[in-house]
């Protein structure tokens, strides 16, 4: 498998969310919905995180149920986990992806909504 | 005959026929003519919830079947939902957070990626473990507690319960953090159907008015419980919002994460002094070894 080996912040813009969605089937690779459990059932995917502390396994992130978008001002939505390294080096090229881009933490904390009493 | 033989056939007769309890809950071991190992079966429902959560850890069965037994003791079972959420207390892997309680199943999610953990679950900026909640928040009463480190001074463990009625008058805050460190403590609930807030006075000497609430932070059928606290003198800014409702889950903190053992509520109003009473069953069951406050 070959997903980032850090975790990373992807800017999505709202109208490309179902090319991203497309973009699984194209890019996507296994992993398991629960990674202790040896023989478990998994999913293609884009992205996984971290199961538990003291483990690199990667549990599948699937969207809409246990991956949802955050709002950010600019009207995009920020995706967070270990993306297939595939899929981000098809950033640039891809014309189904453009627009879609890896976001600093510096950036993403800039475009988060701010709380009032933060 | 020796002395010590003599001893020996003095006392075998006595240990042949001589019953050892040991008390290891669900254990019930037959050893040898006349030696018994009789051993308390786990409460029914804690086996219900070992067997949905995948909990195996000996220890952790044992902490859990104390805390429900504990919690039925109250008088508050039926009332009660929880999430265990140290790793051997629950399934310790994947998205499902089982939850435990007699007030009805209500598995929570982890979204964005959560971590398990041996103290429990980590959540961060953008990450939090959601789970429903159907019922109407201005209707219920509700008590809400969370055990949790992280954006809090130190980073040392630290709780935090509140009960109102369902007219959303707080009747009790409690936590761990001196007042020195927090300057705000307070809460607000938002009701499904109307879109409703309510409940803004604050129980916290040190508080202010909650009128100017992001309500935005607030989930629809939601209840907050919020508290911004001073990460000593350089004055970093952090703020905890711990949600019944939508998630449970923290935002906008700086920093974001926070580890989360315990969460649960019931919905009915607890005094102060079951609210205490409650903490110290957590601390002495599902809670040893956290060094909670």
């Amino acid at each position: 498998m070959s997903f980032t080996a850090q975790s990373i912040i992807l800017s999505v813009p709202a109208a490309r969310l179902a090319d991203v969605a497309k973009a699984r089937e194209t890019y996507g690779e296994h992993l398991p919905f629960r990674p202790r459990e040896v023989g478990g059932e998994t999913v293609k995917t884009l992205l996984g995180h971290i199961d538990r502390e003291g483990s690199d396994d990667l549990r599948a992130g699937v969207l809409g149920s246990t991956v949802t978008g955050i709002e950010l001002t600019d009207g995009s939505l920020a995706f967070s986990g270990h993306f297939v390294q595939a899929f981000v080096d098809a950033l640039g090229t891809d014309p189904l992806l453009s627009g879609c881009v890896v976001l600093t933490e510096e950036q993403f904390t800039n475009l988060l909504p701010k709380d009032d009493h933060a | 005959m020796n002395f010590k033989a003599f001893i020996f056939c003095l006392l075998a007769p006595l240990l042949a026929f001589a019953q050892v309890e040991v008390r290891v809950p669900g254990a019930s071991v037959s050893v040898g003519a006349g030696i018994r190992y009789d051993a308390p079966a786990f409460d029914a429902d804690a086996l219900a919830y070992f067997t949905r959560a995948s909990v195996t850890d000996a220890t952790a069965k044992s902490q859990i079947n104390a805390f429900v037994r504990g919690v039925k003791a109250l008088g508050v079972w039926n009332n009660s939902v929880f999430w265990l959420m140290r790793s051997s207390q629950n399934a310790g892997s994947g998205t499902v957070a089982y939850s435990l309680g007699g007030l009805e199943t209500n598995n929570g999610t982890l979204v964005n990626g959560p971590t398990w953990g041996a103290s429990g679950i980590t959540t961060g900026a953008t990450s939090y473990i959601t789970a429903s909640y159907s019922r109407n928040v201005l209707a219920t009463p509700l008590t809400m507690f969370a055990t949790y480190t992280g954006l809090t001074p130190g980073n040392n463990q630290a709780y935090v319960a509140i009960s109102s009625t369902a007219s959303g008058t707080p009747l009790v805050w409690l936590d761990s953090m001196p007042s020195s460190t927090v300057n705000l403590r307070g809460f607000q609930r938002n009701d499904a159907s109307a879109n409703t807030f309510t409940g803004t006075t604050f129980l916290s000497a040190n508080g202010s008015s909650l009128a100017d609430q992001n309500t935005t932070l607030v989930p629809s059928s939601g209840m907050v419980m919020r508290s911004h606290t001073w990460a000593g003198t350089e004055g970093v800014h952090t703020l905890n919002n711990i949600t019944c409702g939508g998630a449970l889950r923290t935002t906008f903190g700086v920093p974001a994460a926070a580890t989360y053992s315990v969460f649960g509520y019931m919905t009915t109003n607890l005094t102060n002094a079951q609210i205490t009473t409650f903490y110290s069953l957590i601390k002495s069951t599902i809670g040893t070894g956290l060094s909670l406050p």
